[in-house]
């Protein structure tokens, strides 16, 4: 489903970040894009033990 | 000298005499008199501090010191890396206002020890977020071989740089492919080590637990001879590795031949170009009987590392979204914008699928000394395009470009990005991937390539 300007509007209010209103069509299209590969990340069933993974150990 | 020599021949020639620092320094900085308003690879040129430093390093010469393994090589580094009296700008507008760096980064240190001479601060994307040195505020970076098209970014000065032979050597950054993108597309070596294997202290960061720095050359001896040089734990980056300096240098000639190698298939093919797949075809043959893998969901890992990088990103610069919006590149912006609303959720279970993902990758490793992927879909884009082929589809350009590299950085893995001609003379990349903590055997591999005239660096047309 495709974010819309009032979409942006509405959550820029919510988490406290101003958005100039000339930004939000585009911002409204890139944060469609990264929904987008949101729903591919929690699509992945993970077993309920799986930690965090850091890169690699220090 | 048309082009520069290889890093480690300038070397050689300065130790024995046959060359001063101060000459190839001289030459080094004609050629980007010459060369950068086309190619546009600095965003500043320290001309002075240059000659000065060489000549400092021929009087230790003249007077029987040592010069350094890398005495008087011409270098430049990424507009991130801090330069001890200069304003790191990392590709921005916004910290023009910043003062300037009190000391050289931790890597920049160490390569001058070694007796390389900085000749300047190359171009980027801003702050690292782009794969195509399409900069708003100081312009795009032409690549060498066809200067319509893009050097690839974000350490796209760096790469062409180096490609252009303006410097033997360049440090770039790489959180997503950042040095990997450009080197395949501007024809040259480039190293993305271990996650936490070099120190990041002193240069400004994107995203924490993605960020790797590295080094871009013409040769694979070049590119061992200054990781060497920069191993080392540094207390300055909480994320350096405490492990001993393992040189890479004494395997480079160790043939690798006997080394099992598999092409990675599924996502990693998918959409490829002919080019690309090709390109990989001859690196695999050259190393062996042909083995193919599946690394498994690595489009997940992708769109994990995709949505890490847009909120880390956000939350880095959240405050300059709230005072000078303006000021930021639009393409930056608007990104690190739809960065700040992305649910938390997505977060914790891309960290959590970053595990799975490394497990996987370690089973592979299981059974193979050495992964291969192309490094990019294709060979370089036009600069200004907005549109590439996948597969049977059209996609936007810049998000795409890094669809083989963020799989692998995700999870921290060392990859030489190895240069391949192509039929129409543009170059293209392969990665060669080693497991964890073995960036040697990745350069060995590339050193047995090089030998055997699968990959090199291609010359641009004069």
């Amino acid at each position: 489903m495709a974010v819309t300007a009032s979409d942006i509007d509405t959550l820029s209010q919510l988490t406290d970040l101003p958005i100039p209103p000339q930004y939000r069509e585009g911002v409204a299209v890139q944060l469609t894009a990264l929904l987008a590969q949101a729903e591919l990340v929690l699509g992945l069933p993970l077993a309920a033990t799986l930690e965090p993974g850091p890169v690699f150990t220090p | 000298m048309s082009i520069l020599p290889a890093a480690h021949e300038i070397a050689a020639a300065i130790r024995s005499g046959d060359l001063t620092a101060e000459a190839v320094t001289r030459t080094a900085l004609a050629q980007i008199e010459r060369q950068n308003p086309t190619l546009n690879c600095f965003t500043s040129v320290h001309r002075e501090r240059a000659l000065r430093d060489a000549r400092a390093l021929d009087a230790r010469l003249r007077r029987g010191e040592s010069g350094g393994a890398l005495a008087g090589v011409p270098i430049g580094v990424k507009d991130l890396y801090d330069v001890a009296g200069t304003v790191t700008l990392a590709g921005s507008r916004i910290l023009r206002d910043n003062p300037p760096a009190s000391a050289d980064a931790v890597l920049l240190q160490r390569l001058r020890g070694a007796g390389a001479i900085l000749l300047g601060c190359q171009n980027m994307d801003e702050f690292a977020y782009g794969f195509t040195t399409e900069n708003a505020h100081y312009g795009a970076t032409h690549n060498p071989h066809d200067h319509a098209r893009s050097a690839g970014g974000s350490s796209g000065g760096s790469a062409a740089a180096v490609a252009a032979g303006l410097v033997a050597l360049s440090l770039g950054s790489d959180t997503n492919g950042s040095i990997r993108v450009p080197a395949s597309f501007c024809g040259v070596f480039g190293l993305k080590p271990t996650f936490g294997r070099l120190p990041r202290t002193g240069t400004f960061p994107f995203v924490h637990d993605l960020d790797h720095l590295g080094p871009l050359a013409r040769t694979v001896t070049d590119l061992a001879l200054a990781y060497d040089v920069m191993q080392g734990y540094d207390a300055g980056d909480p994320a350096c590795a405490r492990r001993a300096n393992e040189p890479t240098i004494p395997d480079l000639k160790q043939d690798a031949a006997g080394l099992r190698a598999a092409v990675l298939d599924d996502w990693f093919e998918a959409g490829a170009s002919d080019e690309a797949l090709d390109a990989v075809r001859r690196v695999a043959a050259a190393l062996g009987p042909i083995r193919r893998m599946t690394l498994p969901e690595a489009g997940r890992a992708r769109a994990a590392a995709f949505c890490l990088t847009g909120a880390s990103g956000a939350a880095l610069h959240r405050e300059r979204l709230r005072e000078r919006p303006a000021d930021f590149d639009p393409a930056t912006r608007d990104r690190l914008y739809a960065g700040s609303l992305l649910p938390a959720v997505v977060l914790a279970q891309a960290q959590r699928l970053r595990r799975w993902f490394m497990e996987r990758a370690a089973e592979l490793f299981g059974q193979v000394d050495v992964l291969l992927a192309p490094a990019t879909p294709g060979v370089a884009p036009l600069l200004g395009q907005k549109s590439m082929r996948l597969g049977s589809g059209e996609v936007p350009l810049r998000p795409n470009i890094g669809l083989y590299t963020q799989p692998i950085s995700f999870i921290g893995l060392p990859v030489v990005s190895v240069p391949v001609s192509t039929p129409r003379g543009l170059p293209i990349g392969v990665q060669v991937i080693a497991p964890p903590w073995r960036e040697a055997l990745a350069l060995r591999v590339a050193a047995h390539l090089e030998l055997r005239g699968i990959v090199g660096c291609p010359t641009p047309p004069a």
